[in-house]
């Protein structure tokens, strides 16, 4: 029905076109017998007309290539098929084989948001209007590694707007602090304390420490309180408490060849028979591996490749 | 009845044969039946996958996957109380003839211990491998090595026997407590006289300190090592002090150089184990560590003497099957305690066999009528049997078993 219609309103471009001024006014015709319906059927079954009323061309079919396009959708707007010059298509065909259903009268593509407001020409002109209000871009900001390294805290908040009695939204207070932990000036004990101290909040993978404060109702009091933390943080791992002291070589993350039981057995190993110190440190190497990367046919074959080196073995 | 059979031959050959081997037949139902031709008796050059070397000592890696036999009266004073896996017994039986399969890791482990400096601490090999890859078989062999080269051997054939299956457990009188195997300590003590009974005899194995068992029992500063086997054996009482004390003296004497020494234990990690079926009187069950068998096993194999070696393995089914930790690697099996008192080792791992060695598998089983099944002695059926057993050694055996 549609196709129909399409190729009957093409029929009308083609008549129009002809013509010589486009800015004809139709001539509003509503008799039953008249115009083109008349030539069509007669009599009680007169066939019913075709498509319904007599429609103008879309505005598309007569949009210029070099046209502006800003000022023909200045704004968010719902798709609107005859304005957009563009053969989109859009969602599951009916039948397997068939092309997706086309823009007229097609709901997914209205109900999407789309971005035809916001082409990189409206873009330009928006950042033109708004230039004169900005100040220009730090000269040494030149990278990723140069922001992060004069701003490595990130802040992230959210706005929400309403459209009811009430624009608030408890959501907004909410504060995300962000900071790489290779900021920080941390390592050894501190930074083993700092990460004991934040847990889960750290990312191994990206080096990220994220602090999500919520705690208090206004955004202030949440981003003053997401810096205190931090600041919290870092001076409580800079400080060494007696109890820490007490951590044994069970508590320890990853095997330490130096606290461990094994390298006291080389040692007194090294007392009654004669072992040479690379093949030592070798040796501790490959334990070390085997240790904290885990036991498999690798690690394993390493460390007894270095054992035997190590205690003299070998074969003829 | 020949005469018959000859006139049936005018009218239809086949007949007279049908009878013929009927007659056959049932003149040999009367003979007992033929035993199965022993490798020793076989006047004919030795198959492929059958070595001519017996002697651990002299084997090689050209003897790689063929089978030694081993001397019935070796076996007897070898493995009487344990070391072959009893599956394999089974079957040695069935074969007449005990023969084992001369593999890699024991060629290795060989190579080693020829070419030590004894003057070092005794070295540790942990053997490790998946379930049914000959671990328990290496180290069978490893002790006909050691029992042809004169070391004392201290063998424990399954040490979690002790522990899952004890034959009597009671609260140590001297170690508060501890819980003591009196039975189970007899019997180690009656397996290691048997395995050294040719060397007990030599007078250089004589005690080095006085040991005091009791008021009126006390084995002086050099008398015989056998002393104290006997004293244990004897005085159920004192076995597992006689353990402890043997052990300290193998020790002292190895270090001496009076004799060197041997240690062998299979299912190593259970002494690292936190669970056993055994109880105090109070009906509190208890770890290894406080069953007095346990210490003085654990501290023969420490790096603390000379003059021997020390050959372990570590196996999933030492754990009680709740427990299993689902891994064949040493670290994962032996626990951190386990790894640290065993460290520097060197890790021995035995793996399923190779093409060579399947074949030259097939090829024995095939000898020794294991496997009868026409198709299985094909290029088809061995592909089959390699990829039903995954050439593991045990699955093959019992994959085989009803062929």
């Amino acid at each position: 029905m549609m196709c129909n219609s399409r190729y009957r309103l093409l029929r009308i471009v083609a008549k129009y076109s002809t013509d010589a001024s486009n800015t004809e006014f139709r001539v509003l015709d509503l008799r039953k017998g008249s115009g083109e319906s008349a030539m069509q059927g007669r009599g009680r079954f007169q066939k019913r007309t075709e498509g319904g009323p007599q429609l103008l061309p879309p505005r598309e079919t007569r949009m210029p290539i070099d046209q502006d396009w800003p000022s023909v959708w200045p704004g968010p707007r719902t798709f609107h098929p005859a304005s957009v010059p563009l053969p989109v298509r859009q969602g599951y065909p009916a039948k397997d084989l068939a092309a997706p259903p086309g823009k007229y009268a097609n709901a997914e593509l209205m109900k999407i948001p789309n971005f035809l407001h916001l082409t990189p020409a409206a873009v330009q002109r928006h950042c033109q209007a708004i230039k004169r209000f900005c100040t220009p871009w730090p000269s040494k900001l030149t990278n990723e590694d140069a922001c992060d390294k004069y701003f490595p805290v990130q802040t992230t908040t959210c706005d929400y707007l309403h459209s009811s009695p009430s624009i608030r939204d408890p959501l907004a207070r909410i504060v995300t602090l962000q900071v790489k932990l290779s900021s920080l000036p941390l390592e050894g004990r501190t930074r083993d304390k700092f990460l004991r101290l934040v847990q889960e909040r750290y990312n191994p993978e990206t080096d990220m420490v994220t602090i999500v404060v919520d705690r208090c109702p206004t955004r202030k009091q949440n981003l003053d309180y997401s810096h205190f933390l931090l600041t919290v943080l870092y001076h409580e791992s800079m400080k060494e408490e007696s109890w820490e002291r007490e951590k044994s070589p069970l508590d320890n993350e990853l095997f330490e060849w130096q606290t461990s039981a094994s390298r006291a057995a080389i040692d007194s190993l090294a007392v009654k028979q004669k072992l040479d110190p690379d093949y030592i440190q070798h040796y501790s190497e490959a334990l070390t591996n085997l240790m904290n990367k885990g036991e498999d046919q690798e690690t394993l074959a390493d460390y007894k490749e270095r054992a035997l080196r190590l205690l003299g073995h070998s074969r003829n | 009845m020949i005469g018959k059979s000859v006139f049936r031959a005018l009218n239809g050959r086949q007949e007279f044969v049908k009878r013929c081997s009927k007659i056959v037949i049932r003149a040999s139902s009367t003979v007992p039946q033929m035993s199965l031709p022993l490798s020793s008796e076989n006047s004919n050059p030795l198959p492929f996958f059958r070595s001519k070397q017996n002697s651990p000592s002299l084997h090689g890696s050209n003897n790689s996957g063929q089978f030694y036999t081993i001397d019935p009266s070796i076996k007897k004073q070898l493995f009487l109380y344990g070391g072959i896996p009893k599956t394999y017994d089974d079957l040695c039986k069935t074969f007449k003839e005990t023969c084992m399969m001369i593999r890699e890791p024991a060629l290795e482990i060989m190579d080693y211990m020829k070419s030590t400096n004894f003057n070092n601490a005794a070295t540790r090999y942990c053997l490790y491998g998946k379930i049914g890859t000959g671990k328990s078989m290496t180290m069978a062999h490893l002790l006909h090595y050691g029992f042809e080269n004169n070391f004392v051997i201290v063998h424990v054939p399954w040490a979690p026997y002790w522990y899952k299956f004890p034959k009597e457990y009671s609260d140590c009188p001297t170690k508060e407590g501890m819980v003591d195997l009196p039975l189970d300590a007899v019997a180690w003590l009656i397996h290691f006289k048997n395995q050294n009974s040719h060397l007990l005899a030599d007078p250089k194995l004589s005690v080095c300190q006085d040991w005091e068992w009791s008021k009126r029992e006390i084995t002086k500063k050099g008398a015989p090592l056998a002393e104290i086997v006997e004293m244990g054996i004897n005085r159920v009482k004192h076995s597992t002090n006689c353990i402890e004390a043997l052990l300290q003296e193998l020790k002292q004497l190895s270090d001496l150089k009076r004799c060197k020494t041997l240690v062998v234990i299979d299912g190593f990690n259970i002494f690292f184990s936190d669970k056993t079926k055994i109880k105090t009187a109070a009906f509190e069950k208890i770890p290894p560590k406080r069953v007095t068998i346990t210490s003085p096993f654990v501290d023969i194999t420490k790096q603390d003497w000379s003059n021997g070696a020390v050959i372990v393995s570590v196996d999933d089914l030492a754990f009680f099957r709740k427990d299993e930790r689902n891994t064949h690697y040493p670290r994962g099996l032996l626990g951190a305690e386990g790894f640290e008192h065993l460290d520097p080792f060197i890790p021995i791992e035995t793996k399923n066999y190779s093409e060579k060695e399947f074949h030259y598998c097939i090829e024995y089983f095939l000898d020794r009528r294991w496997i009868i099944n026409p198709h299985a002695a094909s290029e088809e059926g061995r592909k089959e049997l390699a990829f039903l057993s995954n050439c593991n050694p045990f699955n093959l055996l019992k994959v085989t078993a009803p062929l």
